[in-house]
C-alpha cells in the first residue's frame, strides 16, 4: 500500500476513511480555527502600512474628538471618553472590514471554494478570523489607548478591574459574534457588502455611543443597547473606568454584562443558522465563485 | 528609425493617440471626452449595486451618522446651549462628504481598475487621457457626496436647530467657495492617485488616512486656534480650510471664531484661490510624475493581489 504524505493514519478503506470520529472531527476543526488564525496573528506585525493606518485611522479621529471637547471646554474626564472610544473604533474597523467583508475577498480571491471543499466546518473558519482579528485588533487598541492617555492626560478612576477585565471580553465575545453573523449575511450579499460595511460605519459611531456616552441618545438608548454590543460594553466600561463622572451610564454595570453574556450567545447561534441557509441558498444560486460580483 | 521607440509620455510611436513622428499631432480623445466617459463609468459602478432606495440610504447614512456623533457630544457638554457650535459641526460634516469622496473616488478608480477589474492597462494604451479620465472616474463619488451634502444640511435645519435661511446664504461667497474647493479636493486625490499607481492594492486606505488628517487641520470641527501653534500655519496654507470658512460665512453668516474671524471675505476667496492654484499645478505635476515612474517600472498592469 502506498503512503500518502497527507495522511497520518492510513484508512483501510473508503468506509472507513469516511468515518469520521467526534475526536478527529474536532481536532481537524480545530486546526482550522488555529490556520485561520495564523495569518492575522502572524501578519499584524508584519505588514507595515497596516500597523500604521489601523493605528492612525482611529487614532485621528481620537485627537479630533478630544479637541471638540477641549473645544467645548467640557470636563476633563471626557477627553478620557473620547480616548476609550477611539481605541473600541478599532475592534468596530475590524469587525465590519476583517469580518463582515471577509468571506466577500475571500470569494473575489479564490479562498472561499476552498473553504467549503475542505473537511471543516465554516464556523471553525470564521472562529478563526474572529481570533486572529481579536488579537490583531487588541494590539492596536492598546497602542491607541496608551497614545491617547499620554497625549491628553487622561485620569483614570478603576475601583473594580475584574468586572471591567469581565466586561471588556464579553464586549469583544458579543462583538465578534455580530461580525460572525454579518459575515454569513454578506456571504450572500456580492458588491453590496463593500457598500453596507461603509454604510454601518459612521452611523455605529453615533449609536454605539463610540464618543459620547449612550445615554445623550434619549430614547434611541434602549434600541443601541439592545442591538449593539459596542453600546452596552463600552456604556459599561465608562462606568467602570471614568468611575468620578457621576450618572454616565444606561444601566448598572452587572445588568450590562448580563445583556453581553445574552448577546453573545444570541448573535453567535445566529450566525450558524444564517451560515447554514446561506450557504445553501448561495449553493443552489451559484453564487459561491462568482467572483467580484 | 532614429530617436526613442516611445515617446516621453510612454506612448509607443505606432499606436493610436502617440505621435507617429515629429510634427505629427497626437490623436488623442479631447479631455473632455475622457473625463464624460470616465464620469459615466464610474457613476454606473457607483449606482448600479442596488435599488435607488437603499442608494440614497447608503449615500447620506455616513454623512449624517458623521454629524450626529458632533451633536451627541455638543448635547451632552453643553446640554443644547451651543446653537451656532451645532451649525458650525452640521455645515464641517456637509462639506466633509465631498472630501470623502473626491479622494476614495480618485484612488479607488486606480486600484479597482488596475486590480479587480483589470482595465488599466487598456485605458492606457487607448486614446483616452488617463488625468481626465480617472477625474471622471471619481465623479460618480463626488454627485453622490452632493446628496449626504444637502441631506445632512437638511437634517442640521429641520432637527438640530441649524439657522440656514435660503434667502439669506450669501451665493455669492458660496458658488465661488464650493466650486474652487472642489477643484481642491480633486486635486489632492488626484496627488494620491498618482501615487496609488505605483504603490500595491493595500493603499486603499490612504484616502480614509489622509482626508483624517485634514479633518484635523482645516478646521471641520473645531476652530484651527485648538491646534497646536505649530499646526496653525499648516491649516492656514490648506485650501481645504478656505473652503470650509467660505462655505460656513455663506450658509451661516457667521465667520469661525478665533484667527479666521480676523479675514474679510474677499481675502478668504482669494486665500482659498491661491492655495487651489498652487495645489492643481503641482498635484497634475505629480500626478504626471508618478504615472511616469508607473510606466517605466511596468506597474500599470501589474496586480498585486492574488
Amino acid at each position: 500500500m502506498s503512503s500518502s504524505p497527507y495522511a497520518r493514519d492510513p484508512a483501510a478503506g473508503p468506509t472507513e476513511a469516511s468515518a469520521w470520529g467526534f475526536r478527529r472531527v474536532l481536532a481537524t476543526n480545530l486546526r482550522a480555527v488555529t490556520g485561520r488564525a495564523y495569518p492575522r496573528v502572524r501578519g499584524s506585525l508584519r505588514e507595515k502600512s497596516w500597523i500604521f493606518f489601523e493605528i492612525a485611522l482611529p487614532f485621528l479621529s481620537t485627537c479630533a474628538f478630544v479637541l471638540v471637547y477641549r473645544a467645548l471646554e467640557a470636563p476633563e474626564a471626557y477627553i478620557g471618553f473620547a480616548v476609550l472610544g477611539g481605541a473600541m473604533t478599532a475592534f468596530w474597523l475590524n469587525v465590519l472590514w476583517a469580518m463582515g467583508a471577509q468571506l466577500y475577498w475571500d470569494r473575489g480571491e479564490g479562498n472561499l471554494e476552498i473553504y467549503f471543499t475542505a473537511p471543516i466546518s465554516m464556523m471553525s473558519i470564521l472562529v478563526g478570523m474572529a481570533v486572529g482579528g481579536l488579537y490583531m485588533t487588541a494590539t492596536r487598541a492598546l497602542v491607541i489607548i496608551a497614545m491617547g492617555s499620554v497625549l491628553f492626560d487622561v485620569q483614570y478612576a478603576i475601583d473594580q478591574w475584574l468586572l471591567l477585565g469581565a466586561v471588556f471580553l464579553l464586549t469583544l465575545v458579543a462583538l465578534y459574534g455580530l461580525g460572525m453573523l454579518m459575515a454569513s449575511l454578506f456571504l450572500f450579499w456580492g458588491r453590496e457588502a463593500w457598500h453596507l460595511a461603509n454604510l454601518f460605519q459612521e452611523p455605529v459611531y453615533f449609536l454605539g455611543g463610540l464618543y459620547a456616552p449612550v445615554k445623550v441618545l434619549g430614547p434611541l438608548a434602549a434600541l443601541a443597547i439592545g442591538l449593539l454590543p459596542l453600546a452596552v460594553g463600552l456604556d459599561a466600561m465608562r462606568q467602570l473606568t471614568f468611575t468620578q463622572v457621576p450618572d454616565i451610564g444606561v444601566l448598572p454595570p452587572l445588568a450590562e454584562a448580563a445583556i453581553l453574556v445574552v448577546m453573545a450567545v444570541v448573535f453567535l447561534l445566529l450566525a450558524r443558522i444564517a451560515l447554514r441557509y446561506f450557504e445553501r441558498r448561495a449553493r443552489a444560486e451559484g453564487r459561491l465563485m462568482a467572483r467580484w460580483q | 528609425m532614429t530617436g526613442r521607440a516611445v515617446d516621453r509620455h510612454g506612448h509607443h510611436r505606432g499606436i493610436p493617440g502617440a505621435a507617429a513622428g515629429p510634427g505629427v499631432p497626437r490623436r488623442g480623445t479631447p479631455a473632455w471626452r475622457s473625463l464624460a466617459t470616465g464620469a459615466r463609468l464610474g457613476w454606473a459602478i457607483e449606482s448600479n449595486w442596488t435599488d435607488p432606495f437603499l442608494f440614497a440610504v447608503y449615500a447620506v447614512a455616513r454623512p449624517v451618522g458623521a454629524a450626529l456623533v458632533l451633536v451627541a457630544i455638543v448635547w451632552i457638554v453643553g446640554g443644547g446651549g451651543r446653537p451656532d457650535y451645532v451649525g458650525f459641526l452640521v455645515v464641517g460634516s456637509a462639506c466633509w462628504t465631498f472630501v470623502g469622496g473626491g479622494l476614495s473616488g480618485l484612488v479607488w478608480a486606480v486600484l479597482d481598475d488596475r486590480e479587480r477589474y483589470r482595465m488599466l492597462k487598456y485605458v492606457v494604451v487607448s486614446t483616452v487621457a488617463l488625468l481626465p479620465f480617472l477625474v471622471g472616474r471619481a465623479a460618480g463619488q463626488l454627485f453622490t457626496a452632493v446628496a449626504g451634502f444637502l441631506i445632512t444640511l437638511l437634517v442640521g435645519v429641520l432637527f438640530l436647530g441649524v439657522q440656514i435661511d435660503l434667502a439669506a446664504i450669501d451665493w455669492r461667497l458660496f458658488v465661488p467657495s464650493m466650486a474652487v474647493g472642489l477643484v481642491a479636493i480633486v486635486a489632492l486625490g488626484l496627488t494620491v492617485a498618482g501615487l496609488c499607481l505605483t504603490t500595491r492594492r493595500e493603499s486603499w486606505s490612504y484616502p480614509e488616512a489622509i482626508a483624517g488628517g485634514l479633518y484635523l487641520l482645516s478646521g471641520a470641527i473645531f476652530p484651527p486656534d485648538l491646534l497646536p501653534a505649530a499646526l496653525q500655519p499648516v491649516a492656514l496654507a490648506l485650501p481645504t480650510t478656505w473652503w470650509l470658512e467660505g462655505v460656513r460665512r455663506a450658509l451661516l453668516g457667521l465667520p469661525t471664531p478665533g484667527v479666521l474671524a480676523g479675514f474679510d471675505d474677499t481675502i478668504v476667496l482669494i486665500a482659498l484661490c491661491v492655495s487651489t492654484a498652487v495645489l492643481t499645478l503641482g498635484s497634475v505635476a505629480i500626478f504626471r510624475a508618478f504615472e511616469r515612474v508607473a510606466r517605466e517600472r511596468g506597474l500599470i498592469d501589474q496586480t498585486t493581489g492574488s
